[in-house]
């Protein structure tokens, strides 16, 4: 099984299509919505957690590119903007899934997105400016591929 | 087996020197004793990274034409103190940007940290208009190297130790300078770097004092005072370490030398801005005292728990229990039968990297130790 965070980005085109139900029924892979925004008179976005075999989820994902939906697989650097943290590892005592956590040894925090659910209480209490929204990543980033 | 400063500094002259990190210090003591440490060891350093509120800039930004004696001044929005001499300028590191952002995003900390890493920094002013020096307005900008002076000075750092922040009794969660604190004490907030810390490490003060020569923001600094709150009388445990803040040192440095790596804005939710500053202090193993003092580990250093909901801003006095921060550190404390995750404020990497730095320079003939030239408090 694998568990991997896709950022898709709907054309006009394709908003109408119930590209995210076929996804479920056809491919059989679990979808978990962290983030979406939707709207028939703009593109559309959204971020979402997948699981399901390595297979499945590649041709889930060879689906949505047919399907005219952008696909942009989210790295570390993905609300974490490592070059700014100091390490304090306030992050990781608030993170309820996991994703931030401090290693016992050096002290520095790691990130593993394929934890994240997009809460966002590690944005509340990093004094350093080092996590970002989605909105602001997206912002910043853009979903190309 | 006793050592002089002397002496400690004519073997950072030769090179022949066994500099220790607070640390290496700690795991040395434990395998080898304390007489055997002393015998070996000539100076341990330690560190700290953490926001540090009570701390300024004091910057003298060279003469206008015509002449300006400032009134009121802005820098990149932030409000500097004017009330000194003509052009010097005195900045906050909580001053928040005037008329911009709700809540504040960007204030003195930012400043400080923008100009020590070579940022330009709007200056708008406005000035006394007398016959000696006529000018009304500046509105200008600069860098680090324009100014004339840059100097860091914090009247308050390195508290010796801190509280333990938790929220017991608000049902929402709470915005302090400790953080935010969820309810129910689902986090509790620490700050000190504990065996690392510098006054942790000579809790009696017997080596640190006025004119110790110190790693301040990655530049050297020195302690020029003891800092506001100042309180040596606070109760200790047997092994001299205090129970609860005690002492604090006033520090002061030449920006120009220092680094944005050990000096960083800081933006605290639902509570204002500050200025993260990296510490360190080298400490001689004058004698077995000293090298027991800095055998201390995580495990002996007790902070007190105190609820920052109502105890806190109604000034109780109350402490809701004591932890470690061996157990603050491993990530899960315990109050009151309830186990609560522990968040840092301080970081420990970071400290840990100041040591290091500095026993670096101690070992290249970089950085002296300087004697006191008269105790924290006489
Ligand atoms: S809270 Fe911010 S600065 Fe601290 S470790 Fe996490 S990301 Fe880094
Ligand atoms: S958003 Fe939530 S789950 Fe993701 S890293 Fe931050 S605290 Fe953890």
């Amino acid at each position: 099984m694998a568990f991997k965070s896709i950022l898709l980005r709907f054309s006009r085109e394709c908003v109408g299509e119930p590209v995210i139900s076929n996804l479920v029924r056809k491919h059989g892979i679990e979808i978990n919505i962290l983030r979406a925004r939707i709207h028939p008179s703009e593109e559309g976005r959204m971020l979402a957690q997948v699981n399901g075999s390595e297979d499945q989820i590649s041709a889930a994902l060879e689906y949505l590119s047919s399907s005219g939906v952008e696909i942009h697989l989210p790295e570390s650097s993905f609300i974490w903007r490592e070059k700014k943290c100091v390490h304090c590892g306030a992050c990781a005592g608030i993170c309820p899934s996991g994703a931030f956590t401090l290693c016992s040894e050096t002290f520095e925090v790691e990130f593993d997105i394929s934890k994240c659910i997009l809460c966002e209480l590690c944005i509340e209490v990093c004094y350093y400016s080092a996590i970002q929204s989605v909105e602001d990543y997206i912002e910043t980033r853009g979903v190309k591929k | 087996m006793k050592r002089t400063w002397e002496e400690i500094n004519r073997k950072i002259d030769t090179g022949d020197i066994l500099v220790l990190t607070a640390e290496e210090m700690t795991e040395l003591t434990e395998n080898e004793g304390v007489k055997e440490a002393c015998r070996k060891v000539d100076v341990v350093t330690t560190g700290t990274f953490s926001p540090m509120c009570s701390s300024a800039l004091l910057i003298n930004t060279g003469h206008h034409t015509p002449r300006l004696n400032y009134k009121r001044a802005w820098l990149n929005g932030v409000p500097a103190y004017a009330g000194i001499a003509a052009v010097d300028l005195y900045l906050g590191a909580t001053a928040q940007r005037e008329n911009s952002e709700t809540p504040a995003v960007y204030g003195g900390g930012h400043v400080i940290e923008d100009l020590v890493s070579g940022r330009r920094i709007e200056l708008k002013a406005e000035g006394h208009a007398t016959d000696c020096y006529p000018g009304r307005n500046a509105d200008t900008s600069f860098t680090l190297d324009d100014v004339k002076d840059a100097i860091l000075q914090n009247p308050r750092n390195c508290y010796q130790n801190y509280n333990v922040a938790v929220n017991a009794y608000s049902k929402r969660t709470i915005y302090t300078y400790m953080g935010p604190l969820l309810p129910d004490m689902r986090n509790a907030a620490y700050s000190s770097a504990g065996q690392l810390s510098p006054l942790l490490n000579d809790p009696e003060y017997r080596t640190i004092g006025i004119g110790s020569r110190i790693f301040l923001g990655g530049g050297t600094g020195y302690v020029t005072f003891r800092g506001t709150q100042h309180n040596p009388d606070s109760e200790r445990t047997s092994g001299g370490v205090p129970t609860s803040g005690a002492g604090t040192l006033a520090l002061t440095g030449d920006l120009r030398y220092m680094s944005p790596e050990y000096l960083r804005g800081v933006c605290i939710k639902g509570y204002g801005v500050s200025l993260a500053v990296g510490v360190g202090m080298a400490i001689p193993i004058l004698d077995e005292e000293m090298a027991f003092f800095t055998s201390v580990s995580d495990a002996d250093i007790p902070a007190p728990i105190v609820d920052y909901s109502s105890d806190y801003p109604e000034m109780s006095g109350d402490i809701l229990g004591r932890t470690s921060y061996r157990d603050l550190r491993s990530g899960e404390i315990e109050i009151m039968g309830k186990v609560v995750r522990t968040v840092s404020l301080s970081s420990y990497s970071k400290a840990r990297k100041i040591a290091i730095e500095l026993k670096n320079r101690i070992k290249n003939g970089s950085f002296k130790l300087t004697m006191p030239v008269a105790p924290l408090m006489e």
